[in-house]
This record gives C-alpha cells, sequence and structure tokens, in this order.
C-alpha cells in the first residue's frame, strides 16, 4: 500500500504543529559567520523558536579533524536541551555527508544524556551545502512529532505494509517517514513524471503534462526525472533538494483565447472551467471551447461553439503550433529527437499538433492519473554521498560510492538483484594542490517482499 | 567618480560579478549573506577611485584561496579576514587608506567590502583580474609586480598560518626567469591552502605608486553597471553587452557537456547549436574552471584574456560551469577585458598558451 501525503508541507506552509528545534553545528570555529538559519523568513523564526548552538568537531576537505569533539561539551549541551523542554535535536557538522562520523557520534552522546531526545542527523538528509543541508535537516527535527502521529494514523487505519512516496519518486516504509518526513514534502511533480513513464513504457523521453492552466514539460533519463540545477526552497527555507527540471507554459484546458488573433493564455479560468467555458454555458473562449469547435474533445455542448469562425481555429492552432514547437527545441539536437509521452487533463488539446510537428507521440489510457500510478508504482532508492583524497583513483571512487548507495537502497527495502544506478556524478574539489573527488550516486530497486525487509 | 554600495546592492554586485566571473567563482550566496550581515540597515561603503586614495596611505587585499567547492562547507569567516587583517595593521608604517579587491569575478570583493564596512573606510573601484582567473600569477599585481616587501599575511579559522612580523617569509621567493612572474608564490600558497583545509584567507598591503600602475579601474562599477542594465531592460542580452561594450556570439541551447579532472581542476568542453536566427550555427568551449576558448563551427572565434561569458537567454542570469546541463538555453557573450591584460607581458601569464592551448590570443572585435 502506497501513500502520498501533503500534511509536512501544509505544516511547513502554514507554520502550525511544529515542534521547537536544536540547531546543533558541528566545525567550530569554521562556519561561525553564517549561523543557523541566517536565511530563514522571519515569520518562521518566530513560530519555531529554535535554539542555536555551536560545538567543537567536524572535518576538513581530506578527513582531518577542525577540532576534535568533546563528550563533556556534548553532554553539558544535552542538559541544557532537558532544561529548556527541547526534545528535537539537528545535528550538522563541517564535512558531514563525506565523514559522518562525528554527527553519529554526537548522536550517541547525547541520547546517553537524554534517551529521549530525538536527534536528526545531516548526513541523512541532505548533500554538500551547509547550510542547505542544514536548514532541511532542521526542518526535519520540526516535523517529527507530527509525522509520527500522522504515520501512526495510518498504520492503524491501513495494517497494510505501508510505504510513503518521497522527493526523488521511489517510496519509503511508514516507519522510514516517521523518522525522516522531509523527503515527502515535495513528490508531486516528481510522481507525475515516473508515472508517464510506466505508463509509457518508456526511459528516455519528453513528458508533457497539460493542464488547466499551464503545460509543464519534463524529461526523463532512465526511467527518473532529470533534475534542476537549481535549489529547492520549501516554505521560504532553501534546502540541497533537487526537483524536476520542470519548464512550463501558460497553455491549459482553462486558457483564455483572444477572439482576434487566437493568443493562448497565460490568463486562464482555472479550476472554474466547468462554469465560464462556453461549452458549460458560461462567457469566456477558452481553448477547450475551440478544441471542442475543432472536434479534437468532446465535452460540455457543443452546439453552444458551432458558431466559432473556423479561421480562428486555424489561428489558435498556429499559435500554438509555434509555441509548442519553440518549447521542444529546448530539448531536440541535430542528431536526435526523444519521443513524447502526452499526459494530464488537457492531453487532447495538443495532440494533434504535436503529430503535425512529427513527432512520436505515446499519450497513454491512463494519462489523466499519471500522478497518482507515479506514486503506487513507486520503487524504493539509496543515496550516498562522499569524498575521497587523491590517493584514490576517479574509478575506484565510482565504485565505492555506488556500492554504498546500492547498499542502501536494499537497506530501505530494495528486492536484491533489482537494484540499478539511476544517478552517479563527480565532482572536483579544484584549485587545491591535493585533488580531492566528491561523488554523490542514487541507486534504486523494486520494493522487497515483506519477509525481505530489513533495516 | 565615487558611489554608495548598501545591503540592497549585494544582489546585483553578485550578479554582476558572476557574469564578469566568466563561468567560475563558484556560488555567491554565503558570500552575500555574511556581507548582509555586516552591512546593517542605514549603513553604507564608498568605493572611490584611486585618484581619489591618499597618496601617502596604503591600501589593504583581503581575499579567499581555495577551492570552490570547500566554500560550502566552509562559508566565507569574518574572523580569518579579522585575524589576517590584524596581523597586517600591526606592523604597518602608514595608515590605512582603503580596501581593494584582488577579483571582481567569484565576489571576491566583499571581504575587502566587509573590511571597508566595518572600519568605515573607503573601497577602491577596481580589482587585479577584472574578470576570474584560477591562479595568482594571472592578477597585475603579479603580472607588473608592485612594491615589494610590505606586509603580508595569511590566515584561517583556526588562526595564523603566516604572521605578518614574520620578516623572513615576506621576500619573493626564486623562480625561473622563463616562468610568468609570481608563479612559485602561486605554488607554494596552494600548497600551504591544500595542508590547511583547502580555504585560506591571504591579506596583502599596496601602496599609491603600485595600484595607480596595476589596477584594473572601475571593476566594481562595472560589475554592478552590468547587473542594473540587466534588470532595468526588456532584452538583458542587449543590456549587458552594450554595459560591457562586448559582443553577442551566439544564441543556442546546451547539447553536452563533457568533464574531466586534472591536476586540481575543473577541465571540460561545452557544445551548443544555435536557435532561433542562430539556427545551423554551432559552437563550442573550452573551459577550465573559466571559459577560455570560443570555437563558432571550426573558427576559433575569441580567446582569454578576453571574457567568454555564458548567460541564460531568457533572464541574462550568468551561467557558471557547475550548472552546465543539455537544453539550457544560454547566450555566449564576448567583453573585452582591460587591456592592462592585453600587454605581451600579461598575454605570457593569461593569453591561450598560459592555459596550455597552442593558440594565439583571438581579440575582441566589435560591431
Amino acid at each position: 500500500m502506497h501513500i502520498g501525503t501533503t500534511a509536512f508541507t501544509n505544516a511547513l506552509v502554514e507554520r502550525r504543529n511544529l515542534e521547537t528545534a536544536a540547531a546543533i553545528r558541528v566545525g567550530s570555529p569554521v562556519s561561525e559567520s553564517l549561523p543557523p538559519m541566517v536565511d530563514w523568513p522571519d515569520d518562521l523564526r518566530r513560530a519555531v523558536n529554535n535554539a542555536s548552538f555551536f560545538v567543537a568537531g567536524g572535518r576538513e576537505y581530506d578527513g582531518r579533524p577542525i577540532r576534535p569533539i568533546d563528550r563533556a561539551e556534548i553532554s553539558a549541551l544535552a542538559k541544557t536541551l532537558t532544561a529548556s523542554g527541547i526534545t528535537q535535536a539537528a545535528v550538522t557538522a563541517v564535512f558531514g555527508t563525506s565523514y559522518p562520523d562525528d554527527e553519529l557520534q554526537i548522536a550517541e552522546w547525547l541520547r546517553a544524556e537524554n534517551p529521549a531526545l530525538q536527534v536528526t542527523l545531516s548526513h541523512r538528509i541532505g548533500r554538500f551545502g551547509i547550510l542547505e543541508r542544514e536548514n532541511a535537516t532542521l526542518l526535519n527535527a520540526m516535523l517529527r512529532p507530527l509525522a509520527e502521529r500522522t504515520v501512526a494514523g495510518f498504520q492503524a487505519a491501513v495494517p497494510a505494509h505501508l510505504f510513503i512516496s518521497q522527493n526523488d519518486g521511489t517510496a519509503m516504509r511508514a516507519e522510514s517517514a516517521a523518522q525522516l518526513p522531509i523527503f515527502t514534502v515535495a513528490s508531486g511533480p516528481t510522481n507525475s513524471l515516473r508515472g508517464a513513464a510506466i505508463l509509457a513504457a518508456l526511459d528516455d523521453a519528453i513528458v508533457i503534462d497539460v493542464g488547466g492552466t499551464t503545460t509543464d514539460v519534463g524529461v526523463l533519463r532512465a526511467g527518473y526525472p532529470q533534475a534542476a540545477g537549481l535549489d529547492l526552497s520549501i516554505a521560504g527555507v532553501r534546502t540541497n533538494f533537487r526537483m524536476p527540471d520542470l519548464c512550463s507554459i501558460g497553455v491549459g484546458g482553462g486558457s483564455l483565447v483572444d477572439a482576434e488573433s487566437g493568443a493562448v493564455g497565460p490568463a486562464s479560468v482555472g479550476y472554474r472551467i466547468n462554469e465560464e467555458a462556453l461549452v458549460f454555458g458560461g462567457h469566456q473562449l477558452t481553448l477547450t471551447d475551440v478544441a471542442v469547435a475543432a472536434g479534437h474533445v468532446e465535452i460540455g455542448d457543443r452546439a453552444k461553439v458551432e458558431g466559432l469562425d473556423p479561421r480562428l481555429i486555424a489561428r489558435v492552432d498556429n499559435h500554438l503550433r509555434v509555441r509548442l514547437a519553440r518549447l521542444l527545441e529546448n530539448y531536440d539536437r541535430l542528431d536526435r529527437r526523444l519521443p513524447i509521452i502526452l499526459v494530464g487533463g488537457g492531453a487532447p488539446l495538443i495532440l494533434h499538433l504535436l503529430r503535425e510537428l512529427g513527432r512520436q507521440v505515446e499519450s497513454p489510457a491512463d494519462a489523466a492519473v499519471a500522478n497518482a500510478y507515479g506514486a503506487a508504482m513507486a520503487q524504493v532508492g539509496g543515496e550516498a554521498d562522499l569524498t575521497f583524497p587523491s590517493s584514490v583513483t576517479r574509478a575506484e571512487a565510482l565504485a565505492q560510492v555506488e556500492a554504498e548507495a546500492h547498499r542502501r537502497a536494499e537497506a530501505a527495502g530494495a528486492r536484491p538483484g533489482t537494484v540499478r544506478t539511476v544517478e552517479l556524478e563527480d565532482a572536483a574539489l579544484t584549485y587545491l594542490a591535493s585533488a580531492a573527488l566528491t561523488v554523490h550516486a542514487r541507486a534504486v530497486g523494486d520494493i522487497g517482499q515483506l519477509g525481505e525487509v530489513r533495516e | 567618480m565615487s558611489f554608495e554600495i548598501r545591503r540592497g546592492d549585494l544582489s546585483a554586485l553578485a550578479l554582476g560579478s558572476g557574469i564578469l566571473g566568466t563561468g567560475g567563482g563558484g556560488n555567491s550566496y554565503y558570500g552575500q549573506l555574511v556581507a548582509s550581515g555586516v552591512l546593517g540597515e542605514g549603513s553604507s561603503v564608498r568605493v572611490i577611485d584611486v585618484t581619489e586614495m591618499d597618496p601617502e596611505a596604503f591600501a589593504i587585499s583581503s581575499a579567499v584561496i581555495g577551492a570552490p567547492l570547500v566554500c560550502l562547507e566552509k562559508p566565507p569567516s569574518l574572523r580569518a579576514m579579522q585575524i589576517g587583517f590584524d596581523s597586517v595593521r600591526a606592523v604597518l608604517t602608514r595608515r590605512v587608506g582603503a580596501f581593494v579587491a584582488a577579483e571582481i569575478g567569484g565576489l571576491q570583493c566583499i571581504f575587502p567590502l566587509i573590511l571597508a564596512a566595518q572600519t568605515g573606510l573607503p573601497l577602491l573601484d577596481g580589482d587585479s583580474i577584472g574578470r576570474a582567473f584560477p591562479e595568482l600569477q594571472m592578477c597585475t599585481f603579479m603580472i607588473y609586480g608592485t612594491t615589494p616587501g610590505l606586509p603580508m599575511a595569511l590566515s584561517y579559522e583556526g588562526g595564523m598560518l603566516l604572521d605578518a612580523k614574520e620578516p623572513r617569509h615576506q621576500s619573493a621567493p626564486q623562480q625561473s626567469p622563463n616562468e610568468p612572474a609570481g608563479i612559485e608564490v602561486e605554488r607554494r600558497l596552494r600548497k600551504i591552502c591544500s595542508d590547511n583545509g583547502g580555504l585560506i584567507y591571504m591579506t596583502t598591503t599596496f601602496d599609491h605608486e603600485s595600484l595607480t600602475r596595476t589596477l584594473i579601474r572601475g571593476s566594481i562599477a562595472l560589475g554592478r553597471a552590468v547587473e542594473a542594465a540587466r534588470a532595468a531592460k526588456r532584452d538583458p542580452i542587449a543590456a549587458i553587452v552594450a554595459a560591457g561594450g562586448g559582443r553577442r556570439f551566439l544564441g543556442g541551447k546546451v547539447i553536452d557537456v563533457e568533464r574531466r579532472f586534472r591536476a586540481g581542476h575543473d577541465w571540460g568542453t561545452v557544445r551548443l547549436e544555435g536557435v532561433d536566427e542562430d539556427q545551423g550555427r554551432t559552437a563550442e568551449i573550452a573551459f577550465k574552471n573559466e571559459y577560455l576558448i570560443l570555437r563558432i563551427g571550426e573558427e576559433v572565434a575569441l580567446t582569454v584574456p578576453d571574457l567568454i561569458t555564458l548567460v541564460e537567454t531568457e533572464t541574462g542570469t550568468p551561467v557558471t560551469t557547475e550548472i552546465l546541463r543539455p537544453g539550457l538555453r544560454v547566450s555566449v557573450l564576448g567583453l573585452p577585458c582591460s587591456p592592462l591584460m592585453k600587454t605581451p607581458q600579461a598575454l605570457r601569464a593569461v593569453g591561450p598558451q598560459a592555459f596550455g592551448y597552442d593558440l594565439p590570443y583571438i581579440r575582441l572585435e566589435c560591431g
């Protein structure tokens, strides 16, 4: 059983049901000029009233300690948290993704002093980039009590083995979601793209999702969305999660059509289409009305658009053909054109135009529900980010990180033998005489049977 | 011609320095955050031309040496910068008249800007590169030489690495006359940097005579002007080209990016195909941290030290080498480098051959 949920996103956006957390930055004096939450919206900072602490620890790029971690300092900190009634800690160490030992040790010392304290560790949450990783770690800590309640509610209602959709298009076990709710807050667009891939049985394609107000375009590579280069903000807080690289134009079923020029959008009647479009007895000329008049779709009362000038229909087609061609050009190469998967409620509105442009188009029968399908067919995944000194060859480094991502995918519940790598990237720490390499890998696999799932 | 920089100007300064950064310099977000914490409401920094500076005073430069990726875990440190400045200030024989940036690209100008804000002294409108370059011998301070023996210090978050009061460290190291001036200094500093966490802070001192001879003047104002033009105009590309006195070479999209890592640098090639009016044309740009060589079709169209800069066609936002990806719509622009970078002496350090390309310098022809 799979569930996608917006409960955590809503809590962050509405600043409700959030727990006060302690931000523990490990690396003093490194990074002190950029204290925790420095770039948060004021109202969120006020709403949660988090505390900030800098402690010794953290590593240099080559793994040497900045200063050794100090048990006495951590024990004193745990007592302070107990005294102030704080139940959530977010621990972020400098170079923590590459060298997680300090974060793990600090968590153990904190819990030894205060067994009730829940600790979120940054290396489990984010990637390279200390502030964005710390932000996501803190948001996760603030969401944990709500996540525990929500998941317990799901489990009480649905006794089946429960999986919850996450941002990257994979799913995780409900028990993990209770600890890592931040991984579920932005799963919508990814699920749509994943669902399209599964429905059309294509791994490399352009996905065009035609909605009521916009048409969103994304690219699938090896069955997963191509990620955007930019970082994602959640409730005004910058994180280093990646969203699918989506390009939107203001064309949808509810888009207003200019009766003279045939120009479409970006203004739209949106969800009021069932009242405002001509075919539904309204007074606005929408793209849906034009499509009904042209015979591309049968919806509403066709008699209401019988009088539409055929020359206007041609102008609308011309207008959209130019815009679609321009949009698709972003993804084409002189030597290669990807097939198109057309999904969303407005898919029939532009199908004929894509065919006229000479494109291979798959429009799966269940295209309108690609999102739900993506959530239901989710796989489970694992990610790893590690840093290597120059004594390790690039090939060895890549192999090690790939193996670690596979191991984590299996630990998350993937069936051994079905796990494959979907991302493998390396970046050099440039300008250093001893060139060091950071490697990122992500692997996914099918969800294992009950008996195979292990921690 | 002086002007003021306030907190609200920082993002413009960062975007302008990104455009002049020619693909290098990494992420400037942390630098902006630290600077905006220092530049409080109502405070500002006066930016002046070197001719407006007291000729009897010294100017102090503060800059970081290290890896852009390390900056993502070790953000700019006010403490490390202050340790270096205090060390130099303790041995100065003249008063400090201004602060000066080593490099406009990659927002290196925030360090002297922060010191200027903290002390109430002005920032000079200029730098020693006028763009971004990866190594120390590629700056005009090294190419033309500045008054030797003035105090310098190296510091990091943990303290001093080289104290200005240690005189034995202050003389320039010996090196082969066949190599560009300063290359041995670069090698030594790179080693110190690698051994001390990958990011170190360098504080240096310049007198008025050295600065009037070597400073690339107006680069802070240019960074701001480029961004202001981009923000104000409907066509951001035309605005950048006009503000920088340059030329648009191609509007296209990224087809593929090939990267390889060698000797501590990010080398690679990005291939583009033209769109719209440039349909059917292709371009290829070689980069080593920064964009170095532009080919249009088979022809070499532009080389270092002139600036090859990529911006998103819709917005004019600079595109660094890290965010290149297939499908991105970009415009390839050329902007002229400073005349100080075009002399035979400078071209030894910053021409195509200094980057390992057996090509002559193809200078930017406008219009």
